[in-house]
Formats: C-alpha cells, structure tokens, sequence
C-alpha cells in the first residue's frame, strides 16, 4: 500500500511496518504475551516535507520514529531510506546512511551527555562518520552553533550550563552535523517552556526551508503539529487511522477518533467555551488484551456491529485522504 | 480591607502580600514576591506562567507545605474564611488540610501509596477529618468514586494504583481531594501528564464538582488553552510576581502586560480553516518572545520581565511596577500598560 507515492522519489518509505515486544507473564514457565506496538503502518515522507505523527501516549508513534531509523529491531514490513531497502541492512553497511537519518528527543536533559561541551557534542558526528577533522571539524562546529543560535562564548560549555531551549538547539545541532536528509523529532518542544517553544519551532521550520530536511515530527500538541506540518498521520493502538494533508484533517477529519481528538483541544479563547461537545469517554484499550475488529470501537460513538468483528482497512476517500474506518468504506 | 473582620467575608480566600524565600548557599531567593489575590466560593481563578515562575510555591505557600530549608514563608496573609492560616499552629493547620483546603498535584502516581489499596486510602482521608465509622466511610468512598466516574467504583475501591491508568489515578486523586467537601481546591498542572481526551474528562469533573459542591478552585497550569475553558479569572506570574490579573475573557481579548500578549502570540492556534502548506514554501513564523525564563535567583533589578520585553525603557530596569487596576476589574503591573496593544500582530 502505498499511500503517498510522489513523482520524485520520498526520502523515507514505510510499508507494512510492525514491531511487536514479547512479555512474559508471571514468574518463569508463565505464558509469553505479544504486544503489537505498532501493525501495519506505511507512510512515505519526501524532500522538504514534514509529516505530522500525532495519537495518545503508547500509540506507538516513538516506536514507528525508532523503528524506521533502525533503532529497534522491525518485526515486519519494508523501510526505504532514499530508495534503498535498509530493513535488514547490517550496520556496517547501513553506517553510510546513518548521518543522513537523525533523530531529536523529548528531553534535552538525558538526551545529550552531560560531561562533554557543547562542541564536543556538536563535533561528534562529525568525527563519527569522518565529515571533517582538525581545524575544519571546529569551523564546521561553530558555523553550527551560530545557526542554531546559540553564542559563540557558550560553546565550551557543560549541557547544565544551558537553558532547556538552548539544549535542545544543541541537540538540533548535533543532528544538522552529519548534513542529514531525514530528521525524527520525537516531541521535540513539549518539554520546553511556552514561550521557548516558538523559537525552537521556527527553528525547525526554518532549517527545513533551508536545506530541503523531511521530518517525522511526532507530537501529541495538536496545534503545533498542523502549524508545522505539511500531512498529518494519527495512530491509534498501533495503526495509522487517518492521513492526509494537513488542512483535510484539521478542516474534514473522517476518523471517528480524529474527530474526538480535535474536539477535545481546549481553545484559548474563552469566547469559545461551551462549544464543545461531550468528550471522548473511557481509556485507550490495553495491549494485552487487544479488543476484537476495529480497536477504536471500545471508545467509538458511531459504533456498529460490523466494527466489533472485522478490522477496518486503510482505504483513499478523496485523493490523497487516507482512513481507516467501517463508516465511510461499507462493505 | 480592614473592616472585613466585622462583615462577614465573601471571600474564601484572600492572599495579600505573601512572600515566600528559598536560602540557598548563604543568599536569600524570593520565589513569591508580594502576591495578592483572592477567590469567592465556586469561582476558579487561574494561575499561569512558565517554570519557575512561583506558582507552585505559591499553592505549597496557602497549603502550609513549603519545605523548610530551603523554603520560608517570610511574610503577608492567607485567610481562609476569615482565619490567617499563618497564625494557625501545626496541629490546627493539619486539620483544615484535606478537610477544608485541599490540594491535588501534577503526578498521580508519586502521590498515592504504592502498597495500599485506592479504597483504603480514601477511608484513610475521610475518617482522619470526619469519624462516620468504617462501614459510612467506605460508602463515601465508594460515592466520591462515582462522583469522578470511575467505571464500576465498587470494585475499583480493592485495586491497587499501578491497576490504574493515569487518568484514572488522577480521578483517585480528585476524589481524594473532594471527600471531605473543601471550599478550597488547589489543582497544580492537574492534567499536564494526561493525554487531551483523558483531559477534557478530566477537566469536565472538576467543573461538575465545581457545581454540585460549590468548591472554590485554584487551577495553576501553563496550558492557555485550559485557562481559556474553565477559569473565571486568571492571574498571570512572572519571576515571583503577579504580572496581571483580569477576568479570562478580558484577558484574552485585550491583555495590558506585554508578557501576556507575548504568551498568547507565540502560542499556535488550532484552527479549522488554515490551508496546508506547500512543500518548500515558507510558512508563517511564530512570534517568539527573545531571550529565555529567568532562573529565580538572577532575577535582574526592576521588572523581571524587562530583559526579554520590547516596552522596556530605562524606568522598567530601575523599579517593579506594581500590580494596580488599570481598568475595572483589571490589573498590570507594568509601566507601559498603555502601550501593550501596540504590540498586537
């Protein structure tokens, strides 16, 4: 299933992906439960665009940002990384395309090593993938922290010596060194202060303009995902539910739960209070006890028999509108 | 205000003047600098700012719970229908706790008891303030369950809190807070651990308690959004201070601190109508607001807001502003007031 396949080839193409963990229950001999964190997930990001990856804590979105940069370990399903299969690549062979898939974190305090100043953190992929060396390895550094905005003085500084804003721009640093293709921001200013936030936001945006960046931005801040974001994915228990540009999400969500996520973002405007209608009830399901057919009908206020018994399958409403839901494909 | 110890007080709870310091490494650190507000029975009133800012020290203060050392409460009032809660002794303030003012904190699951069950804990609350007996409190408990719909709350009252999912713990802890009927209630980032549907469930039984017990709410939080939805009035801080205090709709609409209007600017909003935008092409820039919070102890001379505010003149590096009305009903602190819609996008 390709779902966004685009006339130039996409930095980043996913079919099919699923990572499952094993657990065992109870003491040794106990039964071995399968967690499937993430089913059945494709999605293709190209040159400049970013790709929005919003749903509830434990949805699976981190582990779909680990995955596709081979972090962990796909249990099926194909990742393209500018056009080569790197599914099974070995990591000697995969060590070239490292630099070009980086990755920023939620917290830039256990994020990046406290014991190394911010140019040695900046300079290590550059000696990691052998970019630059000497003279030319630290031109290169402070090039980038003056990009990110940090200050020259600062830059023999330990990480606790920064503000969180200012780690993460060092992070973004860290990441821009090895001159990537494809960046997964994993929640990368929900732990920052409000008014850091826009800094660090227009940061990214600027960056991507600037040298052609895809990102995987994964966030549960609706509203900061459609102000960054060119196409929009929401997962749920796993699965992708919903994707499409961004204005088609916002404007005319299909999913079910789509639609109760939208709803339940409070506005700040007080002007609007009031208009909001009952929220979502209930709590996602559990992963080990996976509830049959489709895994939102547990929560779904449209319900119908067909969605207790048959999984819904990801099927185009309008060109380029992706959902998976009984309601809008009958069978 | 003098005269308020004769008529009888409409106010639940009336702060004025509080300070609260922090000694660290042989220097004195005021956390909350002369803060005054006060909240009526079934109003909210919000408290917003980034880390920080003194508003958790600001509940730990009212609450009697500020740790010491580091932490002192230095000076100012807390009345609590007409009581000065910092004339109280130990022993009596332990009493009013969790009976009269209660409190609930951002993360549920370091605040209840591990190896207890949630039903035993909740007797625990009802039965150290009120003694209806084992049988009545275990009723109540069973009650105040169903009041925060909690599904099938019989059963629940035997489940440990790691059964729990975080909402539902954070319901535990509301009805906790709630069974003994306080006037006051102190929500700090209530839902800021939650996802947003588990939020506005949350959110929606605080209201609804609001309602039916007329319980008087300090929602301290640094969601605008959740400010906008639920609170009457809102009291923004800054640096220890309070910076402005208005009615929420006034203070969205039209806000006289430049650090108000900066936080409302940078925020983005969720709209239905924006259209996508195309690969490659510029999208509109947030406004950010320069520089980055203080650390409480460099707080610069003057107003701590000064160094990152685009108003700023020589006066505002010189002398705090205070907090005074500028219209009805609407407080700033700020110099410059007048000129705060200039800034407008």
């Amino acid at each position: 299933m390709s779902q966004a396949s685009r006339a130039d080839r996409p930095t980043v193409a996913v079919h099919g992906l699923a990572k499952h963990y094993l657990r065992r229950e109870g003491w040794i001999g106990g039964r071995v439960a399968r967690i499937r964190a993430v089913e059945d997930v494709s999605f293709s990001v190209g040159h400049g665009e970013t790709l929005g990856l919003v749903g509830e804590s434990g949805c699976g979105k981190s582990t779909v940002g680990k995955t596709i940069l081979r972090l962990l370990e796909p249990n099926s399903g194909r990742i393209e990384m500018l056009g080569t299969d790197i599914t099974h690549l070995r990591e000697s062979a995969l060590r070239p395309l490292r630099r070009h898939m980086q990755m920023i974190f939620q917290d830039p305090y256990s994020s990046l090593s406290p014991r190394l100043t911010a140019r040695r953190i900046v300079a290590e992929p550059l000696t990691t993938h052998g970019l630059a060396s000497g003279r030319a390895k630290w031109e290169r550094v402070e090039a980038l922290m003056q990009r990110v905005g940090l200050r020259a003085d600062q830059i023999d500084d330990l990480p606790h010596q920064f503000s969180g804003g200012q780690r993460q721009r060092i992070a973004i640093a860290r990441a821009l060194a090895a001159e990537p293709r494809l960046i997964v921001a994993d929640e990368p200013v929900s732990a920052l202060d409000v008014s850091l936030q826009a800094q660090v936001i227009n940061l990214l945006t600027d960056l991507q303009d600037e040298y052609g960046l895809a990102y995987l931005f994964i966030a549960h801040d609706l509203s900061v995902v459609q102000h960054i974001s060119h196409r929009v994915a929401v997962m749920y228990f796993g699965r992708i539910v919903e994707l499409a540009a961004t204005s088609e999400v916002f404007a005319h969500p299909l999913h079910p739960y789509t639609q109760a996520l939208l709803e339940a973002v409070p506005v700040p405007d007080p002007a609007r209070r009031g208009m909001r209608r009952i929220p979502l009830q209930g709590d996602p399901p559990s992963p080990l006890a996976p509830p049959s057919g489709c895994p939102f009908h547990t929560r779904c206020p449209h319900v119908m028999e067909r969605c207790r018994t048959t999984p819904p399958i990801m099927a185009q409403d309008a060109p380029g509108h992706w959902s998976a839901c009984h309601l809008h494909h009958p069978p | 205000m003098e005269g308020a110890d004769l008529a009888p007080d409409p106010e639940v709870l009336e702060v004025r003047g509080l300070r609260t310091e922090l000694r660290l490494h042989n220097r004195v650190v005021p956390v909350v600098n002369d803060l005054s507000f006060s909240l009526r029975a079934s109003e909210t009133l919000g408290i917003v700012g980034e880390s920080g800012c003194g508003k958790s020290m600001t509940a730990l203060s009212i609450m009697r719970l500020v740790p010491d050392p580091p932490g002192r409460i230095a000076g100012g009032s807390v009345r609590f229908c007409g009581t000065e809660l910092l004339d109280l002794s130990d022993r009596q303030m332990r009493k009013l706790r969790g009976s009269s003012i209660s409190m609930v904190f951002q993360e549920p699951m370091t605040s209840l008891n591990p190896v207890r069950t949630i039903g035993s804990q909740i007797v625990e609350a009802i039965v150290t303030h009120r003694d209806p007996g084992r049988r009545a409190a275990q009723e109540q408990a069973t009650e105040m369950l169903r009041l925060v719909r909690i599904p099938d709350a019989r059963a629940r009252l035997d489940d440990y809190p790691h059964h729990l999912s975080g909402g539902m713990r954070q319901r535990v802890m509301i009805a906790m807070a709630l069974c003994c009927e306080p006037r006051v209630l102190l929500a700090d980032e209530p839902t800021t651990a939650l996802d947003v549907t588990i939020q506005a469930q949350i959110m929606g039984v605080i209201a609804e308690l609001r309602e039916r017990l007329g319980t008087a709410i300090v929602l301290i939080t640094h969601d605008l959004g959740v400010i906008a939805e639920s609170c009457d009035r809102v009291l923004v801080m800054y640096g220890g201070h309070g910076v402005e205090e208005a009615t929420a709709s006034a203070l969205f609409a039209a806000p006289l601190h430049p650090y108000t209007r900066g936080l409302l600017d940078s925020v983005p909003r969720l709209s239905a109508g924006a259209a996508s935008a195309s690969i490659g092409e510029p999208r509109r820039r947030l406004r950010e607001i320069k520089g980055t919070v203080p650390a409480l102890d460099e707080l610069p001379p003057g107003c701590p807001y000064a160094p990152r505010c685009p108003l700023a003149s020589a006066q505002c590096h010189a002398a705090m502003p205070p907090l005074i009305a500028k219209r009805p009903r609407h407080l700033a602190a700020c110099w410059h007031s007048d000129r705060v819609a200039e800034l407008s996008p």
